[in-house]
């Protein structure tokens, strides 16, 4: 197996919603919401992007209040975090202000019970005008919409879809070094049900046996 | 480490006034070269020449003693510091090993080259590097799937290798 980040067809929609969120215009909320199930590549797609776009990617954990919040911002960033919310808060528009960086925040469902931290986040998006990308499991959108000062902001909402026959093919050819049948591409779609921790062991099995074997080719038989 | 460098670094083990003689002497660098980048020094305003009185002395030509004097010794640092340029091959590297760290507490080579980027070959030696600084620590002595992990809070910004190729804390010298 080769060790590369491949474009699917939802890592494809995340980046052209980060490239429109930035040529969104000013005034208007430039936040977005990324949600699916889990194992279709969000928090890796996330980080991908974060690594190559200098962008600050944050997970929310479960007991986070917003100085908690606050504080691992200011960390983050770069900075010495202060002591009170109010220095906090302010610490965080101030670098921000200088210098804008994309937010992404990870696991929102923790935080979608927490007004205060909702709030919060929609305040420094109102203060500084920073993109900041919300990405949640299967209902996060439906908890974000008990906000609906915060949901309003959204310019865009996407939900991550299992991986269809498409991106199994595009992962088979750019993953593995040999050549994976149309039905053995069939039957991993079904076997895995698009998602791609299962997708990537039905492909290393399909390359241990393909090797083992001296095969070039891997059908559905080699798969059993 | 090229002469402008090497000239600051001993403008900086000094203190208050110099002449060229000693940065010569305390360098070994021709005193063309000196010369030339104590001049250049003089004219970004970060050191000062003082001329002093024509000495006169029986039998000799008369002399003309030239001393120096640093006048921003905190510009003249970020001067001979190494430039950093942004979303280099080695940000990435440290963006995914910080994030993983803070959200994962650990990661391994399969992170660098997939997230970042990078060549395995470039992770590799990086990931040395920042084990021969005692940065990171592996999981386990070797073998494919080593986890890594930080042995400090290191921050998000990377640190940096300087011109002996040795890692140097991003805190303690800062970037420019």
């Amino acid at each position: 197996m080769r060790d590369k980040f491949v474009e699917v067809r939802n890592v494809r929609k995340f980046r052209a919603i980060m490239d429109r969120m930035h040529r969104h215009l000013k005034g208007q909320g430039r936040l977005a919401l990324i949600f699916g199930d889990p194992g279709l590549g969000k928090t890796e797609t996330a980080l991908n992007y974060a690594a190559n776009n200098g962008a600050i990617y944050i997970r929310m954990k479960k007991l986070m209040k917003g100085r908690w919040l606050l504080r691992d911002l200011v960390n983050a960033l770069g900075s010495e975090p202060r002591w009170t919310a109010e220095d906090l808060f302010n610490q965080v528009t101030d670098i921000l202000k200088q210098r804008k960086r994309t937010l992404i925040l990870d696991e929102i469902d923790y935080f979608s019970q927490d007004s205060r931290v909702t709030e919060t986040v929609r305040d420094i998006s109102d203060a500084t005008g920073v993109e900041i990308l919300f990405l949640g499991m299967g209902q996060a959108d439906k908890r974000l919409m008990r906000y609906p000062h915060l949901y309003d902001r959204f310019f865009e909402i996407l939900k991550f879809q299992p991986l269809d026959k498409e991106d199994v093919e595009l992962m088979a050819k750019d993953l593995s070094e040999v050549t994976f049948e149309a039905d053995a591409i069939d039957k991993i779609v079904d076997e895995s049900g698009g998602g791609i921790r299962r997708i990537l062991a039905l492909l290393h099995r399909g390359e241990y046996v393909a090797h083992k074997n001296r095969l070039k080719f891997v059908s559905v038989r080699d798969l059993k | 480490m090229n002469r402008v460098r090497t000239v600051g670094s001993a403008i900086l083990e000094r203190h208050g006034f110099f002449s060229i003689d000693q940065i010569i002497e305390s360098t070994k660098i021709s005193r063309r070269y000196c010369r030339d980048v104590l001049a250049l020094f003089c004219q970004e305003g970060i050191i000062r020449q003082i001329k002093k009185n024509r000495k006169e002395r029986f039998g000799k030509p008369p002399t003309y003693s030239m001393i120096y004097r640093s006048i921003d010794r905190k510009r003249l640092a970020a001067r001979i510091r190494p430039r950093r340029f942004e979303n280099t091959v080695q940000d990435r590297l440290w963006n995914v090993i910080w994030n993983k760290y803070v959200n994962n507490g650990s990661f391994n080579l399969h992170d660098l080259t997939v997230l970042a980027g990078a060549e395995k070959g470039t992770a590799r030696w990086y990931l040395k590097a920042l084990r021969r600084a005692g940065y990171i620590l592996p999981s386990r002595k070797a073998g494919p799937g080593v986890e890594w992990r930080l042995t400090r809070k290191l921050g998000p910004e990377r640190p940096y290798l300087d011109h002996s190729r040795r890692i140097k804390d991003a805190k303690k010298h800062g970037p420019i």
